[in-house]
């Protein structure tokens, strides 16, 4: 049912703005990442859809944060690195192995990616929901 | 009730026809706008896919031409072969084609990306990258191997996309997207859609100039309504009989006119407040007895009109009675005083038999009239039929016909007065000659045109010519007849006296004979108008007195010069010993009050000679000479 509820997520969104849906993505990722109802999120870097959409429950500091949802890995504090960290695009993700996954716009449309390993790593187990979203 | 007659009229047609119809028109309009414009982008749409549809094909049935059939996994494992294949793809990738990319799909049924043709960094996908792809287009391209077309309604930067299957060996092994800009769409939507705001625009207005005209409807009906009814009472007046009538069928309805009895002294003993409330109530009681579908108006001051809507199961007569038995079964209390009420009816039962509407109230007026006179508080329904209406009618016209063609003749009946023996009085009589020739008699076509125009156009002519007789003959005196009811005619009133009033010499010539047929219930509204023809100069004499309804109380109360006795009496007056002593006692009592007394229809000289010996001052009869249309020019003396 879940599994089903996202997809539609990320198919119905009629009348909805890119910026709604990227932000209401990253919200169910995050808690999905990090397991808890209300996750505190920590944004590194600028995303426009947060302009428009703000995070139900920013942080301030890295160290604080259940998830960081980040931009770069530029200036991100060290210590932060062992958190769950979900970047922004592909590019990104592929380039650090820290991230875990990534939301991104291709061609036009959402897309979402989780490394498995990555996710093992950080003993993240995601429901069935996302299980086409992992990659090997 | 109200609405319905308004709606009757014609310029309603255009609230009511016109302008929903316009406002439909402008929907239709729209929604025929709306229809082609998607035709239009159906065609566009098709045209733009199949050129594009044709390129791919192309491309890739040369590709696989050239790298034989396992093409796709050639193209995998060479990355020389991407890059020459994106860079042959990009020709074809023009402005309106924001993607140009090929999938394969991987043993997990996921999407992975080929080629790419985007070269925006932030944009374009690196070789295997995952797809998610968005409608049901991919795995229906690959069921149906054909092209599958898709409108971008959940994307805000593209309009449409296409997939086109690359077939091999029937098989499907990978997929070419072509994603179209939303800008060229913009571009044609901009184009069109200020004809579009145009129609919808039209559209709205009309539609908020068709709610406004109800608005402003609603609005004048409200405002009509308050002219239709008597703000008092709050039942229609009079100017709403008049929309009534030119909308309604007169045949459906009993005409009523009502009155209430005394009301004047209710005013006048109690003053107009409770004059006011009295007339209200009355009303409120009245209402109580009729139905919505009744037409209940206020005519005149405490005058009423109700047409009651004829259906089997009303019984006019019962409804007439009950309304006048609710208005007069308790007394009224306004003010704390208790004051009695009564009304009085006049029916006309089928209004439609009239000449017209006018006529029709008129002879329910007539009845009132009757009902009024009969002692009040009571009812009367006029009973001619329908061909009686029609003769009645057809005398109406016969009269003024007569009028016109001057066959209206006065005769002349000598009186002969026994003080002085002379013949210098006559009685003045009214003969209408028919289009034949016939000599037709007062009884015969009067009561057909009383209460009409043409009664007092005939008034008029009588007295005109009485003055130019007059004028001819110095010497003589005319009596002329005049109805009792006649003295409440306003109308008559004042044609008696804008022709008498300025020859005082003349009218002292004249004698007025009152004829009644009702008895006489207002003795002050009669003395009232006696005394105004008194003012003229003319003379008042009592017609008939002895029989019918005339009798010594009218001779008291109605201060009269002479009386004239009815003919019954005077008849066999020679060998009826009673009837010598009625005659014998009202020539005395006559004389104690200083009244005058003729004696008419005399015939034979016994009677004449019988009648000189009761000391009457005049008489009349056929024994002294028939009317004639000449006063000689030397009477007899």
């Amino acid at each position: 049912m879940k599994k089903v509820a996202l997809v539609l997520l990320l198919l119905t969104t009629l009348f909805a703005s890119d910026a709604k849906l990227a932000s209401t993505i990253y919200a169910r990722i995050s808690k999905a990442l990090s397991g808890v109802s209300e996750p505190k999120i920590y944004l590194h870097g600028e995303i426009k859809a947060f302009l428009e959409y703000p995070l139900a429950n920013p942080v301030k500091s890295c160290m604080e944060a259940d998830v960081i949802i980040t931009t770069t890995m530029q200036s991100l504090p060290i210590e932060c690195h062992e958190k769950t960290l979900f970047a922004n695009n592909y590019r990104l993700l592929r380039s650090s192995p820290q991230i875990v996954g990534a939301f991104f716009w291709s061609k036009g449309r959402p897309n979402i990616v989780f490394y498995k390993e990555r996710l093992d790593r950080h003993g993240i187990t995601l429901s069935d929901e996302y299980e086409r979203y992992i990659e090997e | 009730m109200i609405v319905s007659t308004l709606l009757a009229r014609k310029n309603s047609v255009l609230l009511f026809l016109f302008l929903p119809l316009m406002t439909l028109f402008m929907f239709i309009l729209y929604y025929k706008y709306t229809l082609t414009t998607k035709q239009v982008f159906d065609v566009l749409y098709e045209q733009v896919i199949s050129e594009k549809e044709y390129l791919i094909k192309n491309l890739v049935d040369s590709a696989i031409e050239r790298e034989g059939e396992d093409f796709v996994h050639r193209l995998r494992t060479s990355e020389s072969l991407r890059s020459q294949y994106e860079g042959e793809m990009s020709l074809i990738r023009t402005k309106d084609l924001t993607y140009l990319y090929m999938l394969y799909l991987d043993e997990k049924d996921r999407y992975r990306y080929l080629l790419d043709t985007t070269k925006e960094s932030d944009e374009a996908a690196e070789f295997d990258q995952k797809f998610d792809p968005n409608t049901d287009a991919w795995s229906e391209a690959r069921s149906s191997k054909k092209t599958q077309v898709r409108q971008q309604l959940d994307l805000q930067s593209l309009w449409i996309s296409a997939v086109v299957p690359v077939i091999v060996d029937d098989k499907v092994v990978a997929y070419v997207g072509a994603d179209f800009s939303y800008r060229e769409y913009a571009k044609i939507k901009e184009i069109v859609s200020p004809l579009k705001d145009i129609y919808f625009y039209a559209s709205v207005f009309m539609v908020i100039l068709l709610i406004s005209a109800y608005i402003q409807f609603v609005l004048y009906l409200q405002s009509q309504k308050r002219s239709y009814i008597d703000p008092l009472t709050q039942i229609f007046n009079r100017q709403y009989l008049i929309e009534f009538f030119k909308t309604s069928d007169i045949k459906q309805y009993h005409l009523l006119i009502l009155d209430m009895d005394y009301f004047k002294s209710v005013n006048d003993t109690y003053g107009h407040d409770v004059g006011d409330d009295v007339i209200i109530q009355t009303v409120d009681r009245i209402k109580t007895n009729i139905r919505s579908k009744d037409v209940f108006v206020r005519y005149g001051g405490e005058e009423f009109l109700i047409l009651l809507r004829r259906d089997a199961s009303l019984i006019l007569k019962k409804t007439a009675l009950r309304i006048k038995e609710i208005v007069s079964a308790t007394h009224i209390i306004s003010h704390h005083h208790h004051i009695p009420m009564s009304i009085s009816i006049g029916i006309n039962p089928y209004p439609e038999l009239a000449k017209n509407i006018d006529e029709a109230i008129k002879i329910a007026d007539e009845q009132l009239y009757i009902a009024k006179t009969s002692g009040r508080n009571c009812i009367r329904i006029h009973e001619e039929d329908e061909s009686e209406q029609s003769n009645r009618s057809k005398r109406l016209s016969d009269v003024h016909a007569a009028l016109e063609e001057k066959r209206i003749r006065l005769a002349f009946q000598p009186i002969f007065n026994v003080v002085d023996s002379s013949l210098k009085k006559y009685e003045v009589l009214i003969r209408m000659i028919d289009e034949h020739g016939i000599l037709i008699f007062p009884d015969d076509f009067l009561p057909a045109i009383a209460h009409t125009s043409v009664y007092n156009k005939l008034t008029h002519f009588i007295l005109d010519n009485v003055l130019i007789k007059l004028r001819q003959h110095d010497d003589i005196e005319l009596s002329v007849n005049i109805d009792l009811q006649d003295l409440f005619n306003e109308e008559i009133m004042q044609i008696i006296t804008s022709l008498l009033k300025p020859y005082p010499t003349l009218a002292s010539r004249i004698t007025f004979e009152i004829l009644e047929h009702e008895e006489i219930i207002d003795f002050d509204q009669i003395q009232k108008h006696i005394m105004t023809l008194r003012s003229f100069g003319c003379k008042i004499a009592l017609d008939d007195f002895g029989s019918g309804y005339a009798n010594f109380k009218y001779l008291l109360h109605l201060g009269i010069d002479i009386l004239k006795i009815d003919g019954s009496l005077i008849r066999d007056i020679d060998s009826n010993k009673n009837a010598q002593i009625i005659v014998k006692t009202i020539v005395n009592f006559s004389k104690e009050i200083g009244v005058t007394t003729i004696a008419e229809q005399v015939e034979t000289k016994e009677e004449f000679d019988k009648v000189q010996h009761l000391d009457i001052h005049s008489i009349q009869g056929y024994y002294l000479g028939r009317p004639k249309f000449d006063i000689p020019e030397d009477p007899v003396s």
